[in-house]
C-alpha cells in the first residue's frame, strides 16, 4: 500500500459516491414516473424524494471537508489499517468459499486457522477447536433445527455436508 | 385490558418454563455480549434475529429483550474493572467506575451499578405498565397524517440531537436507509423498482444481513483496530454481601436523585431514535451539576457510576414503550427488535394491544422478570463473566462471523444475503470511520415502508396537498416539533457563528 489516503480525501470519496448514488436512483425513480397520477403518488416519488436530500447531503459532505482545516490526518493508521486487513481478508475468503466448501467445513477451517494464524495459537489445539463447533453447529442445525445451510461440492459422494 | 390483569396475563406467560428458558438464555447471552468490547447489545440482537424464527415469538421477543438487559448490565463489568467500555452506553462508567475500582473499592462500584439498574428498571416497568394502554388507546386514532408527523419526528430527531455526528451524515444515512427499503416491489402498484432488472433485488433488501453488516462485522472490523494497541489491565473483584448492603444503602441515601436520573432516562427513552447511550451520558452531567462535590467527579464519585447506569436502564425500557405502542423504535436497539416483530408476521403499534395481549403483556412481564434475572447473575458471577473477556479475539471473532453468516443464511437461503452482511461490513467500518451514525440508516430501513405508505396515504387524503399534515389537531404540532428538530442544527451554528469567541474557547 503505498497510497494511504486522508481523512479528508475519504471524506470526499464518500460523499461523491452518494451523490453518483443519488443521480443513479433519481434516473430510476424519474423513469417510473415521481409525480401524481390517477393513484395518487407515483411509485417514484418516495425514492425521488430521498435521492434528492441524499445528493445535496453528499454534496454538502464534500464541501464541509474542503473547507475544514483537520482533514488532513491519515484516514487510518498504517498499523491498525494492516490488523483490520488481517482481519478482513480471511473473512472475504470465508464467504467467498462456502459455496465450494459448504457452511461446516468453512466453519472449521476458518476457525481452526484463523486462531493459529492471526492468534499465533497452536494449530493442533485450535483446528479440533473448529472442528468440534463445526460439528456442535452440524447437529444442532442440520438435525435440530432442520436449518438446511450450504453443503460442499462433496456433499452427496463423499461427504454428509 | 387494564394493567393490572394485563400484568396477570404477562407473567403466566412468562413463567411458563418454555418462555422462561430463552428469557434466561437471552439475559446470559446479553451478559456475555455486554462484556465483550467488540460486540454491543444492538448487534448481538441483530446476529441473533434470525435464528429466533425457530421459536415462538412471545419466548423470541423476552429472549431479545433480555438480551438488552443483559447487554446493559454487562458492560458495566468491562468498564469498570477492564477501563474499557464494553457497551457504548457504559462508556462513561469508565470516567468513574474504574478510579473506584482503583481505590479497592470494585466490589462497590459494581454492585451499586447492579443495584441502580434494577431500582431504574423497576420504576421504568411500572411507568411501562401504566402508560402503555393510554398510549396505544390514543395512538388508535391515529391516520396516515399523524402516524407520518411521528416518524418523522423520529427521523428528525436523529438529526436534531444526534450522538456528536454532523446533522448531514445522519441526513445521509437516513434516506439511504429509506432507498434500501424502496428496493422492490412497490407497495401500492407492485411495479418493480430500483431493481435494475435483477431479479435478485425484486424481494428487496432485507433488514437483517444489513443489520448484521453495518453493525457486527462492522463493529468487529473497528476493534481489530484496537487489537494494534496495547494490552489490557484487570482489577478483579468477588461481591460478597456486605458490598450488595453498602450498595443498597449508597442507593437508599440518594434515592431522590436517583429517581430524577430514571425519570430523565425513561424519557429519553421514550423520544423516537435516541437511547440508552444519550441517556448514560445525560444522567452523568445531571450527577455533577446536582453534586455538592463536583470536584470528586472523574475520581471515583459513587454517583458517576450510579446516574449514568440508571438512566440508561430506564431509556433501555423506554425505548419500548413507543415501539410496541405505535410502531416507533425509541432507540437503534429497540429498531433490530421491532425487525424482529415484522419477521415474525406481527406488526407493532397499538392494535398488537388488542390482536396479541398474551405477546404485549409478556413482554411487559418478562420486563420485570429479566432484570431480575440479571441482577442476580451479576451479584454470582461477576468473575466468571469478566473471565469471558480473556477469550482470544482470535477465536471470537471467526466464530461470531460464521453466525453471522448462518443467520444471514437461514432468513431465505441466499448467498446473496451472505454477501450483503459482508459488503455492508467493510463499507460501515470505512463509515464509521468518517463518523457516520449506522443506527439511523437501520431505523429508517425498518419503517421506510410505514413511513412511504403513510406519506402516500397522507397525499392522497389531501389530493396532492402536504398542508393536511399541518392542519390536524394533533400531526400539526408534531410537525412543528419535527421541523423545529431538523432546523436545530441550523440554528446551532447560527447561534455559534454569531459568537466566535465562545466557541474557540471551549
Amino acid at each position: 500500500m503505498h497510497w494511504s489516503p486522508t481523512t479528508r480525501q475519504m471524506e470526499v470519496i464518500i460523499g461523491v459516491a452518494f451523490i453518483g448514488l443519488a443521480l443513479v436512483v433519481i434516473r430510476e425513480s424519474l423513469l417510473l414516473g415521481a409525480g401524481w397520477a390517477s393513484i395518487g403518488p407515483q411509485p417514484g416519488m418516495f425514492p425521488f424524494i430521498s435521492a434528492a436530500v441524499m445528493g445535496l447531503c453528499g454534496l454538502g459532505v464534500c464541501v464541509q471537508a474542503l473547507n475544514h482545516g483537520g482533514g488532513g490526518r491519515p484516514f487510518a493508521d498504517p498499523s491498525e489499517f494492516r490488523e483490520v486487513l488481517r482481519v478482513a481478508a480471511p473473512m472475504v475468503l470465508a464467504v467467498v468459499l462456502l459455496p465450494y466448501l459448504g457452511f461446516y467445513l468453512v466453519t472449521a477451517l476458518y476457525i481452526g486457522l484463523f486462531a493459529a494464524w492471526y492468534g499465533r495459537m497452536r494449530w493442533y489445539l485450535v483446528l479440533p477447536l473448529g472442528i468440534l463447533i463445526a460439528v456442535v453447529a452440524f447437529y444442532a442445525f442440520e438435525q435440530g433445527f432442520k436449518v438446511l445451510l450450504p453443503k460442499s461440492i462433496l456433499y452427496g459422494y463423499i461427504l454428509p455436508f | 385490558m387494564d394493567p393490572i390483569s394485563g400484568l396477570a396475563l404477562g407473567f403466566s406467560q412468562v413463567f411458563q418454563p418454555y418462555n422462561l428458558a430463552f428469557l434466561f438464555l437471552g439475559v446470559i447471552l446479553g451478559l456475555v455480549v455486554g462484556v465483550l468490547p467488540g460486540l454491543g447489545g444492538t448487534s448481538g440482537i441483530a446476529i441473533l434475529l434470525p435464528l429466533t424464527l425457530f421459536i415462538h415469538p412471545n419466548a423470541a421477543v423476552m429472549m431479545l429483550a433480555g438480551l438488552y438487559w443483559g447487554a446493559l448490565y454487562g458492560g458495566v463489568i468491562t468498564s469498570i474493572l477492564f477501563n474499557i467500555p464494553g457497551e457504548p452506553w457504559s462508556a462513561v462508567l469508565v470516567f468513574d467506575g474504574h478510579p473506584l475500582a482503583k481505590l479497592g473499592r470494585a466490589g462497590l462500584a459494581l454492585t451499586t451499578a447492579f443495584v441502580s439498574s434494577l431500582f431504574a428498571a423497576f420504576v421504568s416497568t411500572l411507568l411501562f405498565t401504566f402508560f402503555a394502554v393510554p398510549l396505544a388507546e390514543f395512538a388508535l386514532n391515529f391516520g396516515p397524517p399523524e402516524i407520518f408527523a411521528i416518524m418523522l419526528m423520529a427521523f428528525a430527531t436523529f438529526v436534531g440531537i444526534g450522538e456528536g455526528s454532523s446533522p448531514l451524515k445522519t441526513l445521509v444515512m437516513i434516506v439511504a436507509g429509506f432507498l434500501l427499503g424502496a428496493v422492490g416491489l412497490d407497495l401500492v402498484t407492485g411495479q418493480p423498482r430500483l431493481t435494475f432488472g435483477t431479479i435478485t433485488l425484486l424481494t428487496g433488501f432485507n433488514f437483517v444481513p444489513v443489520t448484521i453488516g453495518l453493525f457486527g462485522i462492522a463493529e468487529l472490523l473497528v476493534s481489530a483496530e484496537e487489537q494494534a494497541r496495547e494490552q489490557i489491565e484487570e482489577i478483579k473483584a468477588r461481591l460478597g454481601w456486605h458490598d450488595l448492603v453498602a450498595a443498597v444503602r449508597e442507593v437508599a441515601r440518594r434515592v431522590w436523585f436517583l429517581l430524577g436520573a430514571v425519570l430523565m432516562g425513561f424519557w429519553v427513552g421514550v423520544m423516537p431514535g435516541t437511547g440508552a447511550t444519550p441517556a448514560s451520558f445525560l444522567g452523568y452531567g445531571m450527577a455533577r451539576q446536582y453534586s455538592r462535590n463536583p470536584e470528586r467527579f472523574g475520581k471515583g464519585a459513587i454517583e458517576g457510576v450510579m446516574a449514568p447506569q440508571a438512566a440508561a436502564d430506564a431509556a433501555g425500557i423506554g425505548s419500548l414503550l413507543p415501539m410496541v405502542t405505535l410502531g416507533v423504535p425509541g432507540s437503534p436497539t429497540a429498531a433490530v427488535i421491532m425487525a424482529g416483530l415484522f419477521m415474525w408476521g406481527l406488526i407493532p403499534g397499538p392494535k398488537l394491544f388488542q390482536e396479541r395481549p398474551d405477546f404485549v403483556w409478556g413482554l411487559v412481564g418478562s420486563l420485570y422478570v429479566g432484570h431480575l434475572i440479571g441482577f442476580i447473575l451479576c451479584i454470582l458471577a461477576t468473575p466468571l463473566l469478566a473471565a469471558i473477556m480473556r477469550v482470544p479475539y482470535a477465536i471470537l471473532t471467526p466464530f461470531i462471523v460464521m453466525i453471522s453468516i448462518l443467520g444471514a443464511y437461514a432468513i431465505n437461503n441466499s448467498l446473496f444475503d451472505v454477501w450483503i452482511v459482508l459488503i455492508f461490513g467493510l463499507v460501515g467500518y470505512v463509515l464509521r470511520k468518517l463518523k457516520y451514525p449506522a443506527a439511523p440508516l437501520i431505523v429508517a430501513l425498518v419503517l421506510g415502508d410505514p413511513t412511504e405508505s403513510a406519506l402516500r396515504q397522507t397525499l392522497i387524503m389531501g389530493h396532492g396537498s402536504p398542508a393536511i399534515l399541518f392542519s390536524r389537531p394533533i400531526s400539526g404540532p408534531l410537525m412543528a416539533v419535527a421541523i423545529l428538530l431538523f432546523m436545530l442544527p441550523v440554528i446551532r451554528s447560527l447561534v455559534s457563528r454569531r459568537r466566535p469567541q465562545v466557541q474557540q474557547a471551549s
